[in-house]
C-alpha cells in the first residue's frame, strides 16, 4: 500500500462516528489501523472465482472496533484495484437497515444500492413497481430483477452489509434463510462482506441455516504496539503530529494509561489522537468536557446494544463502579442468583462491554467496564454529586494530559478562584481545584498541587476555603504535619485570634509550619512566606528572624536581606551565640566582609567559648582570608579540642598546615587523622595524596591515595585531576590523559581539572573530542570558563581534523548548550554551505565567519606541518 | 490449495479423499445412499467433487434441494439440470429427451401449493425417461432432510405420501443405473422419526464421512500451509491434530488461518511456530474464539432432538464418553453407560440406544472409529473439554 500522504484537506474530520461520511479518499488515507485485515478480506475476495462456490465473510468485533472502516476500505480498494475492480462492484448497504422485513426487501434494497452504484437511479422506479404490485413470488422476481440489472453492469456483487445479526432478526423466517444460504452456496455471482459485534445464533447454533457459513474476521481491542502503531502512523499523515509524536517517544506510560483508559477501542483512540495532538493549549476541562460531548452519541447508544433487561441492569451495576465488581456482589443488587449472573456478565464479557478485571480468580471473578473511558462517562453520567461527576472529569485528565499541564491548570484555575467575581465562580473554582489534585493522589505532583492550593488559600486570607479546595486527608498525606498545622491556623476563630498569648502561639504555628515547608518539603518560597507571617503576628521574635536569615542565606541565596534577618535577630537576643556564627559565615562565605565576619565569630565565642563551630568559623576566616595563619591554627586547635573527631577540622587544620605553614610533617598527621576519623570522606585522601606527591615526592604512596579517592568516589574530578598531573610527571602519559579528561567530564566547572587537561591533553585531537560534549552538555550554561574551554576545543578538533564541521555541529545540536553555541553552530554550518550566513544577523555572520578564518587557517597551518 | 473457510470447495481446493470417494461410488454402484456426517465436515464438497469427476458417459446431477420447501419444488430442482442445458442432453437422452421436456409442472415457486396430482404424474414422466433410456445417472441431492422438515412443516400427509413415493421409486430402480444420493446438514433420520415417517428412508445405504486420517491431515494441512505461505510440517501437523482431537478440515482450516494471523507481519518466522505457539493459537482460534460460546447450545437442543428416555440415554452416553480415555469408550461400556441411564424397571431398548448413538454421532457429539475397535470418543477435543468441565 503506497504511504499516504500528509494531507491539509483531510485534518477536519476523523469520521469518527460515521466513516459513510468521508468520502473514499479520506477513508483509505486513514485507514490505518486494519492493514493486515484488510489485505486479508481482499485475498478472500480475490480467490473467489467464478464457477466456484464463493467464501462469505463476516467481520466481527465489539461497536468501535472498525467494522465499517474496514468493510468501507474493502469496497474502495476493490473500486480501485485494476484487477477486482473489472470483476466486482460494491453494493453497500447503510449501516443501518430498518427497511428489511425479508428476502424480498432485502433483494429490492439490494437492486437500489446497486442501481445507485451504477448511476441508473430512473431504473428505481422498477423496484417500486415491484414493491407495489407485490406479487405471491415477489421474492423470487426482487431477485432476479437484481440479478439482470447486475448482469447489466457486467459484474458480480460484494454486497456489503452491516450489522447482520439485525438483517436476520428481521429476517428470522427458517424458509428464507434457507433460501438465502442455498442462493449464497450456488451462485458465484453474489458474495457477502458482513458485520456484526458478535457471534450470533444465526451462526453459533449447529441447527441454523447459517451455522458456522461465514468466514470470520475478528477485530480485538488493540494492544498496546497496535495502539502506538495507530498514533504513529495518525502523526505520519497529519499535520498536526508532532505532538503525538513527542507524547509517544517521552511519555509511554501515558500511552498504556490511554490504552487501558480506552479498553483499546480504535474509535476512542482517534478521538484522544485529537487532545494529545492540541496538548495542554486549550482549558483541559473544557477539552474534556467537549471530547465527552462528542462520545456522548457514541456512549449513549453503547448500552442501548444490550437488548436483555436483565443484561442491561447488570452493565449498570458494574458501571456504577471503578473498581471491580464481584459476581456476588452483581447478583445481591439484581437480588438474581449468581449462576444467572454469571450468564449476563459472561454475555456482556463477549459482547465486549465488560471484561474480567485483572487479578480475577476462577473462583472469584470480577468485572469492570472494558472501556474505561466509557466506565468514566457513565459515572460522570449517574454520580449524584456535581462534585463526584467532576472527579471523573478529572481523572479522564490525569491521563490525557502531563505533569506539566495539570501544573499549568492548577495555577491558572488558582488565578481564578482569587479574581472570582462572586460566590458561584468561586465555588465552581474551588470545585475543579478540589477534584484537579485529587486527580494527582498518588503521585509526587499531589504535594505540589496541594501546596499551591494551600498557599493560594493563605495568601489571599482564605484558609477557611481550605477544605473545599483539598480533602482532608489528601492534604494530610501530602503535608502532613504542614497540613495539620495549617488546619490549626484555619480553624481559629477571631475571639482565639485575641485572647492573651494567643499571638506568640500563633506566631509559633507559623514558624513550625515553614520549618516542615523547608526541611520536609523543601518547599522555600513558601516556608519564607509562613516564616514572615510569624514575623508579621509577632515581630520580636527572635527566633523568626532568625529562622528567615537561615532561610535566605541557605536556601535563597538573599544574602544582603539575611543579614538584616540575622541583626534583627541579633536585637532581640544578642546573646544567642548562634545568630552570631551564623552572621559570620554569611559575611565570609558570601558578602565578602571578612572584618565584621570576624567580629561576630568572636562575639559568638565570646557568649560561649566552647562553640566549636564559630572557632571553626574564624579558623577558615584567618586562613583563607586574612591571612593570619597563626590565629587560623589557634582557632582550629581550639574547635578540635572541643570537638576532637571532626575530620573536617583535621582536613583544614592539614591545609593549613601545607599549604601555609609548611609544617608538612604536621599537615601529614592531620590529613591522616581525619582519614582515620572518616575514612569514607575522599577530601583528606585527596589532600594527602597531592601533600604525598608535591612535598613528600613520595609518589607511589600518592598514587595509592589518589586511587583510594577515586574508588570511594569516582565522580570526584579532583582527585582524578592529581592522579593525572602525577601520571604525566611520571611520563605515563596515556594513563594521565585518560584520567584528565575523565576528570574533566565528571565536573568541568573544577579549575583544577580543567588546567590538567589542558596541560596533559592540551594538544590531543582525541582527548578533545571524548570532553567535548561533557563541556557542551555543562549545566549552568552560564559557566563562563567553561564555554570558553568548549569554544577552545571545538576550534581545535576542527582545525585538526578530529571531527568535521558537521559533527562538530551534531555534537552542539545533541548537548544541551542551547542558546550559548548558537553563533558557533552557524559558523560550523557555514563552513559547508556559505550561504547559511546571509540569512544570519551582521553580529552574528561577524562572530562566524570570525570564527571561521581560525579554524581554516588554524587548519591549513596543521596541514601545512603535518606535510612537512 | 487456497484456504477456504465456511464454504464448500471446489476443483484444486478440495482434497482428494480417496477412500471416501470409493466407497461412495462403490456403494452407489450397489444402492442408492444416505450420506451421513455433522455439519462442517465437507459433505457439499464432496459432492461437488463426485460431479466434477464423474465420467462422461455417467452423469453425476447435484441438486441442492435447500430452498425446497415441497415435493414439486424437488422434482422442479430435479428437472432443472436437464431444462436449462437440453443442448447437452438431447443430444445424449435421444428419445428419452423429448418425454422430459414435455414435462410441465406449471409455475413452480414460492406461495404456490403443488398437490400430488400435479407433481407426481411429473415425476413419474420424468424418472419413466430416464430409465427408458437406460443410462447411467446420480442424482445427489443436497439438503434433501431440509427440504423434508420444510415439507412436512406444511403438508405433513403430502410429505409422507412424497417420501412414499420417493421410496418405491428407489425400490424400483435399485437394479437399474438411476442413483440417488442424499445427504443433508440435518439428520434424515431424527427429521423422518420426529415427523412420524421413520420408515420411509430406511432403505438407504448409509456412507458415513470420516475424519481425515493422519497421513490425509498433515498432507492436508502442508497443502493449506503452502497456500498460505507456511512451510507447515508433520510436526506441526502431528501437533495441530493432536490439539483437534479430529481431523475434520473445516476446523483443520480455522487453525491455519489462526496460525496466519497470529504471526507477526511479513515473512512468517516457522521458528517460531512451535507447540507453545499452537497451543495459543488453539486456545485463541478454536477454544476461546467467540463461536464457542455456543458451546453451551449443545447442551440446550439435546432435550429438543430426543425424547425423554432418549434424552437420559444422550447425556449418560456423552458423560461416559467425557470421563473416560481420550481414545473414547467401547462399545460394550457405551452399552453399560446406556443402561445405567434408564430405571431399573426397564431395559434397555437396542434400537433406542442406536437412535440416540446416530443422532449424536449425525449431529457432530461423538466419533465412531471404523475398524475393529470401533471406540467412540468426542467429535473434537473443545467439545470434549467442554463436557468435562461442565457436564462430566
Amino acid at each position: 500500500m503506497p504511504e499516504p500522504e500528509k494531507s491539509e484537506q483531510h485534518l477536519a474530520t476523523f469520521g469518527i462516528y460515521s466513516p459513510g461520511s468521508m468520502s473514499p479518499e479520506q477513508l483509505l488515507d486513514e485507514f490505518i489501523a486494519r492493514r493486515r485485515q484488510l489485505e486479508t478480506a481482499l485475498r478472500i475476495v480475490r480467490e473467489n472465482e467464478r464457477g466456484e462456490p464463493q467464501q462469505h465473510l463476516l467481520v466481527v468485533g465489539p461497536r468501535g472496533m472498525g467494522k465499517t472502516m474496514l468493510l468501507l476500505a474493502l469496497a474502495y480498494k476493490l473500486e480501485r484495484d485494476p484487477d477486482l475492480g473489472g470483476e466486482w462492484l460494491p453494493v453497500i448497504f447503510p449501516e443501518e437497515t430498518y427497511g428489511i422485513g425479508d428476502l424480498a426487501d432485502f433483494w429490492l434494497e439490494a437492486t437500489g444500492h446497486l442501481l445507485a452504484a451504477i448511476g441508473n437511479e430512473a431504473e428505481v422506479e422498477n423496484i417500486e413497481a415491484l414493491r407495489e404490485e407485490n406479487p405471491e413470488d415477489i421474492e423470487e422476481q426482487a431477485r432476479d430483477l437484481f440479478l439482470r440489472h447486475l448482469a447489466g453492469a457486467g459484474k458480480r456483487a460484494l454486497i456489503v452489509l452491516e450489522n447482520i445479526d439485525a438483517f436476520f432478526g428481521a429476517v428470522n423466517d427458517e424458509g428464507q434463510q434457507h433460501r438465502l444460504r442455498a442462493f449464497l452456496m450456488e451462485d458465484d455471482r453474489v458474495m457477502i462482506a458482513a458485520s456484526s459485534p458478535s457471534y450470533f445464533d444465526e451462526t453459533g447454533k449447529m441447527d441454523l441455516p447459517f451455522y458456522d457459513f461465514f468466514r470470520t474476521i475478528r477485530l480485538e481491542r488493540f494492544d498496546r504496539n497496535e495502539m502506538i502503531g495507530m498514533l504513529e502512523e495518525l502523526a505520519g499523515v497529519r499535520a498536526d503530529g508532532a505532538a503525538v509524536q513527542r507524547v509517544i517517544r517521552e511519555e509511554p506510560g501515558r500511552i498504556e494509561s490511554l490504552r487501558v483508559l480506552t479498553g483499546g477501542n480504535p474509535r476512542l483512540v482517534k478521538l484522544i489522537y485529537r487532545l494529545l495532538a492540541e496538548g495542554g493549549q486549550g482549558g483541559a476541562k473544557r477539552d474534556l468536557e467537549r471530547l465527552l460531548e462528542d462520545c456522548t452519541p457514541y456512549f449513549k447508544h453503547r448500552i442501548e446494544e444490550i437488548r436483555s433487561t436483565e443484561e442491561r441492569r447488570a452493565f449498570d451495576h458494574v458501571a456504577r463502579h471503578w473498581d471491580p465488581v464481584a459476581v456476588g456482589d452483581v447478583a445481591k443488587a439484581l437480588r438474581r442468583p449468581s449462576n444467572k449472573v454469571s450468564i449476563y456478565l459472561g454475555r456482556l464479557v463477549d459482547a465486549g462491554f465488560l471484561e474480567e478485571a485483572p487479578g480475577s480468580s476462577p473462583k472469584r471473578k470480577a468485572y469492570q467496564v472494558a472501556e474505561r473511558f466509557y466506565n468514566i462517562y457513565y459515572l460522570m453520567r449517574f454520580s449524584r454529586s456535581a462534585r463526584r461527576r467532576l472527579e471523573w472529569l478529572v481523572q479522564a485528565m490525569r491521563v490525557f494530559y502531563s505533569e506539566e499541564d495539570f501544573k499549568a491548570w492548577v495555577r491558572r484555575t488558582l488565578d481564578g478562584w482569587r479574581n472570582s467575581a462572586d460566590s458561584v465562580q468561586r465555588s465552581d473554582r474551588e470545585a475543579f481545584l478540589y477534584s484537579l489534585t485529587k486527580a494527582t493522589e498518588g503521585t509526587p505532583l499531589h504535594a505540589e498541587l496541594a501546596m499551591d492550593s494551600v498557599y493560594a488559600a493563605w495568601e489571599h486570607d482564605r484558609l477557611a476555603s481550605l477544605g473545599q479546595l483539598l480533602d482532608r486527608k489528601d492534604g494530610e498525606k501530602a503535608l502532613g504535619s504542614v497540613f495539620a498545622l495549617i488546619e490549626s491556623l484555619a480553624c481559629l476563630t477571631e475571639e482565639e485570634k485575641v485572647v492573651p498569648n494567643s499571638k506568640s502561639r500563633i506566631a509559633n504555628l507559623w514558624l513550625k509550619i515553614g520549618h516542615a515547608l523547608s526541611s520536609t518539603h523543601k518547599q522555600y518560597g513558601l516556608a519564607e512566606r509562613a516564616i514572615r507571617k510569624a514575623i508579621e503576628i509577632d515581630s520580636e521574635s527572635m527566633s523568626a528572624w532568625h529562622i528567615l536569615g537561615n532561610l535566605l542565606h541557605d536556601h535563597l541565596g538573599r544574602y544582603e536581606e539575611a543579614k538584616v534577618a540575622y541583626l534583627e535577630a541579633a536585637e532581640f537576643d544578642p546573646d544567642f551565640p548562634y545568630i552570631w556564627r551564623d552572621l559570620g559565615d554569611l559575611l565570609q562565605d558570601h558578602l565578602g566582609q571578612f572584618e565584621k565576619a570576624e567580629t561576630a565569630y568572636r562575639r559568638s565565642i565570646k557568649i560561649d567559648s566552647r562553640f566549636s563551630s564559630a572557632w571553626f568559623g574564624l579558623g577558615n576566616l584567618l586562613k583563607d582570608h586574612l591571612g593570619r595563619y597563626d590565629e587560623a591554627e589557634d582557632a582550629y586547635r581550639n574547635e578540635i579540642e572541643i570537638e576532637r573527631e571532626n575530620a573536617f577540622s583535621w582536613n583544614n587544620l592539614g591545609n593549613l598546615l601545607s599549604s601555609d605553614l609548611e609544617r608538612y610533617e604536621e599537615a601529614e598527621e592531620a590529613y591522616r587523622r581525619a582519614i582515620k576519623i572518616h575514612p569514607q570522606d575522599s577530601c583528606p585522601l585527596y589532600n594527602l595524596g597531592n601533600l604525598l606527591h608535591i612535598f613528600f615526592e613520595r609518589n607511589c604512596e600518592a598514587e595509592a591515595i589518589y586511587r583510594k579517592a577515586i574508588k570511594l568516589y569516582p565522580a570526584d574530578a579532583y582527585p582524578r585531576a592529581g592522579l593525572a598531573d602525577l601520571l604525566a610527571e611520571l611520563d605515563r602519559l596515556d594513563e594521565a590523559k585518560r584520567e584528565a579528561a575523565v576528570g574533566v567530564k565528571s565536573d568541568p566547572s573544577v579549575v583544577w581539572a580543567r588546567k590538567v587537561f589542558l596541560d596533559v591533553c592540551g594538544k590531543d585531537a582525541p582527548s578533545w573530542v571524548e570532553i567535548l560534549p561533557a563541556l557542551l552538555n555543562h549545566r549552568p550554561p552560564a559557566n563562563d570558563a567553561v564555554y570558553e574551554m568548549a569554544l577552545r576545543g571545538l576550534e581545535f578538533v576542527v582545525t585538526e581534523g578530529a571531527l568535521t564541521p558537521a559533527a562538530a555541529a551534531k555534537l552542539i545540536e545533541e548537548g544541551q548548550a542551547g542558546e550559548r553555541f548558537a553563533d558557533v553552530l552557524l559558523a560550523l554550518r557555514a563552513a559547508d554551505d556559505r550561504d547559511v550566513l546571509l540569512k544570519a544577523s551582521p553580529e552574528r555572520r561577524a562572530f562566524a565567519e570570525d570564527f571561521l578564518a581560525r579554524i581554516e587557517g588554524r587548519a591549513a597551518k596543521s596541514a601545512t606541518k603535518r606535510a612537512s | 490449495m487456497k484456504l477456504k473457510i465456511g464454504s464448500p470447495v471446489s476443483g484444486d481446493n478440495f482434497y482428494p479423499r480417496k477412500g471416501v470417494i470409493r466407497n461412495l461410488r462403490r456403494a452407489l454402484d450397489r444402492d442408492h445412499v444416505s450420506f451421513l456426517a455433522p455439519r462442517r465436515t465437507g459433505k457439499t464438497s464432496v459432492l461437488i467433487h463426485l460431479e466434477e469427476t464423474a465420467p462422461q458417459d455417467h452423469p453425476h446431477l447435484r441438486v441442492n434441494l435447500e430452498k425446497c420447501t415441497q415435493p414439486g419444488e424437488m422434482i422442479a430442482a430435479l428437472l432443472l439440470p436437464f431444462q436449462s442445458r437440453a443442448d447437452r442432453w438431447k443430444a445424449s437422452l435421444g428419445k428419452a429427451w423429448n418425454k422430459i421436456e414435455t414435462v410441465n409442472l406449471g409455475p413452480v415457486g414460492l406461495g404456490r401449493k403443488m398437490g400430488e396430482k400435479e407433481w407426481q404424474p411429473a415425476a413419474e414422466t420424468f424418472l419413466q425417461a430416464l430409465l427408458d433410456h437406460g443410462g447411467r445417472f446420480t442424482f445427489l441431492l443436497d439438503e434433501f432432510p431440509i427440504l423434508v422438515d420444510a415439507a412436512a412443516k406444511q403438508d405433513r400427509d403430502g410429505c409422507e405420501a412424497m417420501l412414499r413415493w420417493f421410496r418405491e421409486w428407489r425400490q424400483q430402480t435399485a437394479n437399474t443405473e438411476v442413483r440417488f444420493l442424499v445427504t443433508g446438514s440435518v439428520g434424515l433420520d431424527s427429521v423422518v422419526r420426529r415427523h412420524g415417517f421413520a420408515d420411509t428412508v430406511n432403505d438407504f445405504d448409509s456412507i458415513s464421512l470420516p475424519p481425515l486420517n493422519d497421513e490425509e491431515a498433515f498432507d492436508f494441512i502442508a497443502r493449506l500451509g503452502t497456500g498460505v505461505g507456511l512451510p507447515l510440517d508433520a510436526i506441526h501437523a502431528e501437533q495441530m491434530v493432536g490439539l483437534l482431537g479430529g481431523a475434520w478440515p473445516y476446523f483443520i482450516q480455522i487453525f491455519v488461518a489462526g496460525i496466519e494471523s497470529a504471526l507477526p507481519e511479513g515473512k512468517p518466522d516457522i521458528a517460531a511456530i512451535d507447540e507453545t505457539f499452537l497451543r495459543h493459537v488453539y486456545r485463541d482460534h478454536l477454544i476461546a474464539g467467540p463461536r464457542n460460546k455456543y458451546l453451551p447450545h449443545m447442551w440446550d437442543r439435546l432435550a429438543k432432538v430426543f425424547s425423554t428416555t432418549e434424552l437420559r440415554i444422550a447425556r449418560a452416553l456423552l458423560r461416559a464418553v467425557a470421563r473416560g480415555e481420550d481414545d473414547g469408550l467401547d462399545g460394550a461400556h457405551l452399552v453399560d453407560a446406556a443402561a445405567g441411564a434408564i430405571s431399573q424397571s426397564e431395559k434397555l431398548d437396542e434400537t433406542e440406544l442406536q437412535i440416540v448413538l446416530e443422532g449424536l454421532k449425525h449431529d457432530g457429539y461423538l466419533l465412531q472409529e471404523t475398524g475393529a475397535t470401533q471406540r467412540t470418543r468426542f467429535f473434537t477435543n473443545v467439545l470434549r473439554d467442554y463436557w468435562r468441565r461442565r457436564h462430566a
